[in-house]
């Protein structure tokens, strides 16, 4: 099932310029970004959670993106926050090239079978990010609003087209 | 790699080499007349005072942007004002008449080109400057430096002090040769996240900027510039002064974890600074600030302080820079205002103001007795006419800061803390002379006004032993750790044959401040502990096993302490603190207290929804 990583984004989740230049600080920025949102989440338990996952392995993948993700216990909702770093930031990735493009995935720890599964969501954000025009069109992106919208017009665009195969 | 730590932190990230290499690559010109050079010499200069006003205005913004609070602008013209004040030596250095005579001789005696005179004139006072041989006097050297490329670059028109070349360092750990203050302003704009440099001390301008910026950073690293290449991955740790070139993953994963940790820390302690601090078993501890110029009430309170433990008044008084004599605050209506701006800021929390403390080690005030005697080179050493020896000495001075402090206690919390103290009939002269002022006072003024607590410092071997006598005529007592171990140990603190047997830690000490705190009971005054051991996160739990109940410590430190108290239990310190009194060696208590505090900052993150640990 293809879902839109959109429809769990938020503008104000979105950050064009991050401060941070490490790892634990990028997880941080998010942490704080998305849990001062929101009365349910605390952002030392988001942080916590990240940086738990990220310590096992790095999410770190090719082309300078990254997917930092994590479970929470304090929410049924599943959410996306996207953010960049003009600099890049060393993040164990793949290729061993500095990440720039951040999607942080949380998900509630109890499953919501109405929503997508995060795994599903993540396999989405993989698929949507090998293509090179839309990395570079988010790189160059100022605003969150422009950021958003660039990837809801790719989702649209996407989910336009016939279907090539279904993941499950 | 190793080096000096300047500033704290830990940041992985990429490596970028910058440095000054132009200006050392001239090739003298042939044709030149001196009078042109001459001209060149003066637009340069001007170009540089110029590029030097601009930093010093940048400077300012910096600091207003850190702190935007619309009221009491004089009050926040605060803490780093180092910055400014750097700028300012340049200014001195820039228009220095020595230099630019010697200069002009070179150009106009030599028919030097005057790239090679402005060379040559910075190489000769250099080496008279270094030839000095004391510590702060070769700190000089480096505004020197700064001074020197300033020129050098203004006369070849380099364009190298632009801020668009150096925005490629932006979130990279930098590495430089050597530490100029202007650069470590352009490294904090431009956001780098570390700071390497090869040489560099632990007392310059730069070390100043770089903490006042927290920047991590490292001085002394030898030999990086050699052993590294651009675009490496680093981990700079500017708490133990470690630098990782290339690490490995494992490495990586490690400082990750710490610096994780370390963020968890701050955002912890930043969201608990403000409540007050109990220890495990209820005993209320007491945590005000020191602060050395006028004060931020606000960042004050943000940052956790209970009020003003200790406020030194002595850069009132001091000026560091004769040819700007408008530093000086000086008639008793100035300084009215500034305590009472400072006191009304802070109420309902004690503003604790320490009369003006100069003299031994501490430089007089301009144009008075002593100062001229000093001029003339009798050193009055180390037990001079310091503190309250030297105000009774020059009762004006007393009296105009004693007037000052009496009308400016509109809020009523005003204590006025008396230096060096070593004779109670001190503080009764003292007590004396501020009764005689306040009855000067016209009694309409004084209706609206609270007369003022006084206390006493207890820094000497003398005012520790007698302190029964100086609780009587005292309503409170601050404990200043520094000089009591520097009088307790006959060691001085700036003589560098025997700095390194200068320690609070040292048995003596911690035994004085035991029997101090010990007749806190019977004494029935208020005794607090300032000094450098108060803001010491490893010397909390003892200081709190030998009794003490209120800290005065440099604010940043303030939200740490607070998290050491309410980790800590009193009867618990108190064994840990009686163990530790049995040792006979500084170093070896010293080790055990660092080892304690390792476990307890451990301890610190385990709050529910940390499982991160550092390895």
């Amino acid at each position: 099932m293809a879902c839109r990583i959109t429809e769990y984004m938020k503008v104000e989740w979105i950050a064009p310029s991050l401060k941070a230049t490490d790892k634990p600080s990028v997880l941080l920025e998010f942490a704080t970004l998305v849990g001062s949102t929101r009365t349910d989440l605390d952002v030392r338990e988001i942080y916590t959670r990240l940086m738990e996952r990220e310590l096992k392995a790095s999410t770190g993948a090719d082309h300078g993106v990254a997917i930092p993700h994590a479970t929470l216990h304090d929410t049924s909702e599943l959410m996306v926050a996207f953010g960049k770093s003009e600099v890049g930031v060393p993040f164990a990735a793949l290729d061993n090239e500095d990440s720039q493009l951040f999607f942080v995935v949380l998900a509630p720890a109890k499953i919501n079978p109405h929503q997508a599964s995060y795994l599903q969501l993540i396999s989405s954000i993989c698929r949507l990010m090998r293509s090179q025009s839309l990395r570079e069109r988010l790189l160059r992106a100022q605003t969150p609003a422009a950021i958003f919208e660039i990837l809801k017009k790719e989702e649209d665009l996407k989910l336009a087209a016939p279907p090539t195969s279904s993941v499950t | 790699m190793q080096g000096q730590p300047i500033s704290n932190g830990l940041v992985i990230g990429r490596l970028a080499k910058t440095g000054r290499t132009s200006s050392n690559k001239h090739v003298p010109l042939i044709i030149h007349t001196p009078d042109s050079e001459w001209q060149k010499y003066h637009d340069a200069q001007r170009k540089a005072l110029q590029l030097v006003d601009e930093l010093r205005r940048d400077a300012i913004e910096i600091q207003k942007s850190k702190k935007s609070l619309p009221t009491q602008a004089r009050a926040n013209e605060t803490s780093d004002q180092e910055l400014p004040e750097v700028m300012s030596s340049y200014t001195l250095l820039l228009t220095d008449e020595i230099l630019s005579e010697r200069i002009k001789d070179l150009v106009f005696g030599q028919s030097l080109d005057i790239t090679s005179a402005v060379l040559q004139a910075f190489k000769d006072v250099r080496s008279v400057v270094e030839s000095m041989g004391d510590q702060h006097i070769r700190e000089k050297v480096l505004d020197l430096d700064a001074c020197e490329e300033l020129l050098l670059s203004s006369l070849s028109d380099s364009e190298s002090l632009q801020t668009h070349q150096w925005s490629h360092l932006k979130g990279r750990i930098v590495v430089i040769q050597h530490p100029c203050p202007n650069d470590i302003i352009r490294f904090h704009q431009v956001g780098v996240a570390g700071l390497v440099s090869e040489t560099g001390s632990h007392l310059s301008h730069a070390a100043i900027l770089a903490r006042s910026f927290n920047i991590p950073t490292v001085f002394g690293a030898e030999g990086i510039l050699r052993m590294s290449s651009n675009g490496q991955q680093v981990i700079l740790d500017a708490h133990e002064g470690k630098i990782t070139i290339n690490p490995s993953r494992t490495e990586q994963r490690k400082a990750e974890a710490r610096r994780a940790v370390e963020l968890m820390m701050q955002q912890k302690l930043k969201s608990s600074a403000q409540s007050v601090a109990r220890t495990v078993d209820g005993q209320r501890i007491v945590v005000f600030a020191n602060a050395n110029g006028p004060v931020d009430a606000r960042a004050l309170k943000s940052s956790g302080a209970e009020g003003i433990g200790l406020l030194r008044t002595e850069f009132l008084h001091l000026n560091e820079h004769p040819a700007e004599q408008t530093s000086f605050i000086g008639t008793d209506e100035q300084l009215k205002v500034f305590f009472q701006l400072t006191a009304e800021s802070i109420s309902p929390g004690w503003a604790t103001l320490r009369l003006l403390d100069c003299g031994g080690d501490k430089p007089y005030p301009p144009n008075n007795a002593m100062s001229m005697r000093e001029k003339q080179n009798t050193s009055e050493g180390v037990f001079g006419l310091r503190g309250i020896r030297f105000l009774l000495a020059e009762q004006k001075l007393l009296e105009l800061q004693l007037r000052a402090l009496l009308r400016a206690n509109t809020s009523g919390n005003i204590r006025i803390l008396l230096p060096y103290i070593t004779d109670v009939s001190e503080i009764r002269r003292v007590k004396a002379i501020a009764h005689s002022l306040w009855l000067d006072i016209p009694e309409d003024e004084r209706g609206a006004l609270h007369y003022p607590r006084f206390g006493a410092m207890v820094e000497t071997p003398a005012a520790a032993q007698m302190l029964d006598h100086i609780a009587a005529e005292c309503d409170f007592m601050s404990i200043g750790s520094n000089d009591l171990t520097q009088h307790y140990l006959c060691v001085e603190r700036d003589n560098p044959n025997t700095q390194n047997l200068y320690s609070s830690f040292h048995p003596a000490v911690l035994r004085c401040i035991r029997s101090i705190l010990e007749q806190q009971k019977h004494l029935d005054v208020s005794i607090s502990l300032c000094g450098e051991l108060a803001s010491d996160p490893i010397a909390t739990e003892l200081l709190i096993g030998l009794g003490c109940v209120q800290f005065s410590c440099r604010a940043s430190a303030i939200p740490l302490i607070k998290e050491i108290i309410r980790k800590t239990d009193v009867d618990e310190a108190r064994r840990f603190a009686e163990g530790l009194l049995r040792l006979g060696d500084a170093e070896e208590i010293q080790q055990r207290l660092q080892l304690r505090y390792e476990e307890l900052h451990a301890r610190l993150l385990t709050a529910p929804g940390s499982r991160i640990r550092a390895s």
